[in-house]
This record gives C-alpha cells, structure tokens and sequence, in this order.
C-alpha cells in the first residue's frame, strides 16, 4: 500500500531518540516502509534555531528529491526577512509551533507576514504542532512553553483561514472526546490530524466510524518516534481498505503534488 | 573589570532573541563586561556538535573576549568524547552549561558520570547548570569528585536555600550567580556561606539582563577586594588566566 508521511524529523534529537541525520538513512526507511513521499521538518530548525535549520534542510533536500518535501519551520517573531528567504525557494509546506515559540495564533497582526505569503500559494499546508511527544514535553518548564494549545484556538485560526490547509500534528483527541472531535473536523473542512500520537487502542476505528477518515493523514514523526509501529498500527486497525488507503496515502497526496 | 563566567549564544527561538557575534560583544561592551564564558546548551534538545561549531566561530572572531565552553552530550558516548578533544584543542576551556534538564539526563548517570570523569582527568571547569530537577545528580558528583574544577550555575535556582548548606563544605565547587534569581537574600547569603573565594559573577546573557547581577553586586555592602574577586579574580584563577 502505497504512503506519505506528512510529519518526518530530520537531524538529530539529543534527547533519547538516536534522532536520524543523513539523507540516505531517512531514505532507507521510507523505503523499507514503501513511503512514497514524505513531509520533513529539521529539529535543529524546531527548537534551536530555526534559520539554521531550515537553511540546513534546503541545502540537503534538493540534492536527494526523491519525494522529500521540506516543512520549512517558521518563528513568525523573526519577521519577513527570514519568511521571504524561505519562500523565494518555492517552500511547498510550512510548520508552525506556536506553543514552543510562545505566540497565539489569534495573534493576527504577528502572523500576518507569513500568511501573507502563504495563502494564495496553490494547496498550502500548514503543518501546526499542537502537542509533542512525552520526552518533549517533560522539556517544556524547562524551556519555557506550555506542551499543548488548545482546540478553540485551533478551530478559530482555521475559520479565520479557510484557504489554508491545516494539519495538527503531535496531538490525539481523548477517547471520551471522540464524537466532539469528529465533529469539529465535519465543520471544518480545511482541518485535519496526522496519527504520529495516536496510541490509544481504538482511536482511529472510532474516528473512521464516525465518518472522518478523509481527515486524517498518517504521520510517523519519525526521527524521533519510530516509522514501524507508526506504519503497523494503521495496518493492524480494524477500518476498510479505502480507509487505510485515505490515511495512508490519498488525503495527503494533493497537498504533496505526489 | 569583569568576567562573566555564564552566557549563552545560540538563538532563544522560544524568547524571540537574536544576536550575532558583533552584537553580543557591543552588548558586553556595554556592561563593561571584558571576557565572557559562551556556550551552547540549548543544542543538547538537538544536534551538539552545532553548538561547538557555533561557539568556536565565535571565539574565532573575539579570540580575546570570549572564552568557549564545550557542549557534550554524554547520550553519544565515544564520539562525544572525540568531540570534547576536539574542542579543547580548539581552544575552548571547560564544559558547559552542563544540563541535566536539557539533554533529560541526570548529572550522575552512568554515561554522564563518565564524561564528568574525563572532564576532571583533564581538569577542566564544568559549568553545570543546577535548578530544582538537577539538584539531586549536581550534589551527588560533588561528592564523587573532591578534584573536579565545578561551578554551579545559579546556585540551585529557587532550590539555592537547600544547596548552600550541602555545598559549602565542598570547597572545590565555586557557585555562579547565573542570573536567574533576584530574591532578597540570594546574594549576601550565598557569600556569607561559601565564602569569597567561591562565587562568580555570571548573568545567563543573552537570556537575562547583565546589569541585574552587575547592580546586586556593585551595590552590595561588601569590600571592594571582594567584589573584585566576584567579579573577575575567582573565574580568573579558575580558568588558570594570566
């Protein structure tokens, strides 16, 4: 079955995970795991400097294309000089983290250069960290943001957006929370969630029962969490074959111009 | 004079600060600060290896104004120790900021216990960052390493009421005001317990304003030979400067 991954990490992750950091060992595992094309953010450009960072996964990318598509990671606090240089190399995917970089997303007036730029690309996907990973998390006193933002904030920013596309990463709904959350992705059609923290058994059945599967896209976060078991809890999940092939391959396709 | 024994280069992305090379040394020209410790330590979430190119070039640039500490990830075990080499060779002249918090491993793991191991083999200064989650390890390497050249970056933090009783008898563990605390007491009573000989300016730039600590020192009642040793004597002798 055919996939993209639209929540890859590339360079290394000093905490814990091994991290990956050359081209051709994210490759390998794309491969191994038949992932057709992949969404990549650099962790040097998420959490320690995002110029850097994104310069850095510029310059590796174009040399290996093979369906790596940068997520270039925008701080809107750094202003237009930084988002121009990004743009002006045909960025096809931003992500944004407002919660580690300490910004509302109702905060229009810091968001604007970078959305001005963005919306009236073709398909722009906004990849929106919403949640981290529990290593992450247990960093956030530490460096000072809250793990987590909040779904109000997240559904006023997409009505406030209708011609972005929007993917919340590195969050799950709680069980209980299911048939809310299902109805918060049907009224709003430029949402969607990526699976990387999906771990609570019966999660994604529920969600595909309740009629959102075409919302819901699979992502490994790897780099930092592991590719196989993000890859075989779709494939174990009691849901239809056309379910998987929405999750795994047909949601995302358009946005990756795969 | 001064040197600052604690400050840190690298982007805060979560703060919005940005500075260059020129702009940090304009900003120490400012507070009158001649020399300053730079290290990295936010690289520890990340890449280490970044924060060593990054501070090197930095020194590279104001070889006599900054004075380049080591960021090691002890998580790589015998490159990290290739990378240490690599770095004093280099120039720089200690470890640090040391943080337990940041690579989320305890000062006195075994794979960190190993790198504080070599760092006092070749005794060199080990800046450690100490707050309340890395209190524990940072007082149990104390113990374990009566010959290791420490400093103890921010005196605990808001835990510095329970360190000064355990450390003071640890006379090779110096105490680095790092900035981040400003209660009434801090100062005078750090002195009072660890002695002149043992604490060292430090203002955690660019993250925390210089002139906080440079103002709770300066108008301390103390003697100025001791402000003097606060401000530079005590990491002079430390990092064994002419």
């Amino acid at each position: 079955m055919k996939k993209i991954d639209i929540n890859v990490f590339f360079g290394r992750w000093g905490i814990r995970s091994k991290g990956c950091y050359s081209i051709p060992e994210l490759r390998h595992n794309l491969e191994k795991h038949k992932v057709e094309s992949a969404a990549v953010t650099s962790t040097v450009a998420l959490v320690t400097d995002t110029k850097a960072g994104n310069q850095w996964l510029l310059e590796e990318i174009p040399k290996n294309k093979h369906g790596l598509k940068p997520a270039i990671c925008v701080n809107p606090y750094w202003g237009e000089g930084d988002i121009k240089a990004f743009f002006e190399k045909d960025t096809p995917l931003v992500r944004l983290f407002p919660a580690l970089h300490n910004y509302s997303l109702q905060n229009e007036k810091l968001l604007a250069p970078v959305l001005s730029y963005f919306e009236p690309q073709k398909n722009p996907l906004v990849l929106l960290t919403a949640g981290v990973t529990p290593q992450f998390a247990a960093l956030a006193p530490v460096v000072g943001f809250n793990p987590a933002i909040n779904w109000p904030e997240i559904i006023a920013f997409a009505r406030g957006h209708p011609k972005l596309n929007i993917v919340v990463t590195g969050s799950a709904p709680e069980y209980f929370q299911v048939e809310d959350f299902a109805n918060m992705l049907k009224s709003n059609p430029n949402l969607y969630f990526e699976t990387s923290c999906w771990h609570q058994a019966g999660l994604l059945e529920k969600i595909c029962r309740l009629g959102c599967a075409h919302k819901i896209m699979f992502g490994s976060a790897f780099g930092i969490l592991d590719m196989g078991s993000a890859v075989e809890k779709i494939m174990f999940a009691s849901i239809s074959e056309n379910e998987k092939k929405l999750v795994f391959y047909e949601n995302a396709a358009p946005f990756l111009q795969t | 004079m001064i040197i600052d024994f604690h400050t840190v280069v690298h982007p805060y992305e979560m703060r919005a600060l940005r500075y260059d090379v020129d702009a940090f040394v304009g900003a120490l020209d400012e507070y009158g600060i001649a020399r300053a410790v730079i290290g990295a330590p936010f690289y520890y979430v990340t890449d280490y290896k970044l924060a060593n190119a990054k501070v090197l070039c930095w020194m590279k640039r104001y070889p006599d104004r900054l004075i380049g500490f080591a960021t090691i990830n002890p998580l790589f075990a015998e490159e990290a120790f290739e990378e240490l080499a690599r770095c004093l060779d280099a120039g720089m002249m200690g470890l640090g900021e040391y943080h337990a918090d940041l690579m989320d491993m305890p000062y006195d793991a075994p794979l960190s216990l190993k790198l504080l191991d070599k760092a006092v083999a070749l005794k060199i200064p080990v800046l450690f960052h100490t707050g309340a989650k890395s209190l524990p390890g940072a007082c149990r390497v104390a113990e374990l390493f009566p010959e290791g050249k420490f400093v103890f970056a921010h005196i605990g933090d808001d835990k510095w009421r329970e360190l000064l009783p355990f450390i003071a008898p640890h006379r090779h563990v110096s105490l680095c005001t790092s900035g981040t605390i400003f209660e009434t007491g801090y100062f005078s009573e750090t002195l009072k317990q660890v002695g002149e000989d043992r604490l060292i300016y430090g203002s955690d730039f660019v993250y925390i304003d210089p002139a906080i600590f440079i103002g709770m020192i300066t108008n301390a009642s103390i003697p100025g030979h001791v402000k003097e040793k606060i401000f530079w004597k005590n990491a002079a002798r430390l990092l064994e400067m002419k």
